[in-house]
């Protein structure tokens, strides 16, 4: 018997054009070209170190539809970490920011023995919560941390790459530098969401009690997203520390948690790209019209209600009209 | 814009029931209780499966025996009483140590997982068990088994019609080659030739060894397969007989089993 059948055809023809691959190809491309047209180099690698942030949040968050609040902590916890053992030990900045992405990844794990006996707005709360505890113990530990005033006092010293000598403090160097270890975490992400890890993902954002009952170990794979989330997170909080040589203790602020939601759901929860031009559009507005008014956080959240009322899947999630890696 | 695709569903004919690939043993339930909230929804029930048995576990809407399947598979919220697979007791695993164990569940109501293809659907089934058996070996037995599934592998699994899903609810359920699978209502809103096809592939997945576990409302297809009757009624097991006996029994169906 044959019975034919009328079925409409996979969404998201943009999706498809560019797949995993080309996906992370524009990501490369977006950030290798934006110290080029962007009128400052440090505002592109804020934009990097940002998009980054936002990348390492939106595995949890739009791959795997767990909502965090306190992803700060990660952040924060990799920037603390390359500064101290820079600071402290003397570490060389490349091996202190690896350890500051392992730092990330820790905090991660953290979250997931404490958090992840809850669910929905309750795991939420606790991350809030977890990511306060990161921050009181910043200002608590102050002789260590440097208090209110953050971590200062730590250089990141040239290297040597094949006889090429290359200077961190040299602001296209420093920019290049950061994008390469941006490069790895994004190619790595990439290669996460395409695998069948990333899979058991998706289907735990579409419906956790049917991937349950699939067999997956939901709780396993929750507590890996955190864990590789945290890794990215924690990178981008270390690549943080080397683009201000120093470590604002608002790198742990709960409103640095409120802007990886912000700049995920800007760009495109559940897409590859939308993050990092999430996280342009956000550092972009911000410089922008923190240069015509004071009252800049105002406006922005105006402009960020305005595209949660009227393109909730976000700017890119809107142009590519499917939510796939 | 959006286009179109026409795929024809492929004949059924020649169908090849998946063979279990992990190594069977008995079920035994013993004095198993399930809770929502308050509601005591399985109350002190205690049965056994032995290897390579068919045993349809019938009853009224909210008689358990939606629960009892999910307690089995470790998904209720509260539950208490043992359970042993093959000799290892189970009741304290998890859900997925469980899948691990060689056991499988196709809920009720074609519960495929949303915004997946057919193949990805197919593909969690198999990351769920832990066998790594070869995907495309996997995929080219699966399209052999469901050749309804075969010309669909690419397209959303929700984009099928109701008894596709259902069809692809049991090939994720069985891709792993389990040794017991747990089956709730396969025939719920399903065209009665889809029926057919899919109580003719329960046969041949029991004449190759596997284990089934079969909720059903309709008592004349589950008699079909099963080789004994396990009757519940609000919560509680309250008969369990021989299939022939229970067919014949016209006083026991009209009192457990009439809606």
């Amino acid at each position: 018997m044959s019975v034919a059948q009328t079925v409409p055809a996979p969404t998201g023809l943009l999706a498809r054009r560019f797949g995993p691959v080309g996906s992370l190809a524009l990501a490369l491309v977006f950030l290798a070209v934006l110290p080029l047209v962007l009128p400052y180099t440090s505002l592109a690698g804020t934009v990097l170190v940002m998009g980054l942030f936002a990348a390492g949040y939106n595995l949890v968050f739009g791959y795997a539809g767990i909502l965090s609040l306190g992803h700060a902590a990660m952040f924060g916890g990799g920037a603390y970490t390359t500064g101290l053992l820079m600071l402290k030990l003397g570490l060389s900045w490349p091996l202190a920011v690896v350890a500051g992405a392992v730092a990330g990844a820790l905090v991660g794990i953290v979250f997931a023995a404490l958090a992840l006996r809850t669910r929905g707005i309750y795991f939420a709360m606790v991350t809030l919560a977890l990511g306060q505890c990161g921050y009181q113990l910043a200002i608590t530990f102050a002789d260590v941390t440097g208090g209110d005033n953050g971590l200062r006092g730590f250089v990141a010293a040239p290297i040597e790459i094949g006889g090429l000598v290359l200077d961190p403090a040299q602001p296209m160097v420093r920019y290049y530098l950061m994008f390469g270890f941006a490069a790895v975490a994004l190619a790595g992400l990439a290669r996460v969401l395409v695998s069948p890890f990333g899979m058991v993902l998706r289907a735990m954002r579409e419906n956790l009690p049917r991937a349950r009952a699939c067999g997956l170990d939901v709780r396993g794979a929750k507590a890996l997203a955190l864990a590789l989330s945290g890794l990215v997170c924690g990178l981008a909080g270390s690549l943080y520390a080397i683009h201000l040589s120093t470590v604002p203790v608002d790198t742990l602020g709960y409103h640095l948690s409120g802007q990886a939601v912000m700049m995920t759901l800007l760009g495109g929860m559940g897409t590859f790209f939308g993050p990092l031009l999430g996280a342009a559009l956000f550092v972009g507005a911000e410089h922008l019209v923190s240069d015509v008014t004071e009252y800049w956080q105002t406006v922005v959240g105006i402009l960020f209600i305005g595209f949660v009322l009227f393109c909730p899947k976000g700017v890119w999630g809107t142009f590519e009209g499917a939510r796939q890696p | 814009m959006s286009t179109v695709h026409t795929v024809l569903s492929a004949p059924t004919a020649g169908a090849v029931p998946p063979v279990p690939h992990t190594a069977g043993g008995a079920l035994v339930i013993d004095g198993l209780n399930a809770w929502y909230g308050r509601a005591h929804v399985v109350q002190d029930v205690g049965f056994a499966v032995a290897p390579g048995e068919a045993v349809a576990l019938l009853g009224r809407n909210g008689a358990g025996k939606t629960s009892t399947l999910r307690a089995i598979m470790g998904l209720m919220p509260r539950m208490s009483g043992t359970i042993s697979y093959a000799g290892c007791p189970l009741h304290r695993a998890p859900a997925h140590a469980r899948f691990h164990r060689g056991l499988a569940y196709v809920p009720e109501d074609r519960r495929i997982v949303p915004g997946l293809t057919v193949r990805e659907n197919i593909r969690l089934g198999l990351i769920a068990s832990r066998e790594r058996r070869d995907e495309d070996t996997v995929i080219a037995d699966i399209a052999r088994t469901f050749p309804r599934l075969r010309e669909r592998l690419d397209q959303m699994g929700t984009s099928m019609s109701g008894g596709e899903q259902q069809m692809l609810s049991i090939a994720r359920a069985v891709a792993a080659g389990p040794s017991l699978v747990l089956l709730d209502e396969p025939s719920e809103g399903v065209s009665p030739l889809l029926v057919d096809e899919m109580y003719e592939l329960f046969a041949g997945m029991k004449a190759a060894g596997t284990t089934l576990l079969l909720v059903e409302q309709e008592v004349e297809r589950a008699l079909e397969i099963a080789d004994r009757v396990c009757v519940l009624d609000q919560g509680r097991l309250v008969h369990v007989t021989s299939v022939d006996d229970f067919r014949t029994d016209a006083a026991a169906q009209a009192r457990w089993c009439a809606l």
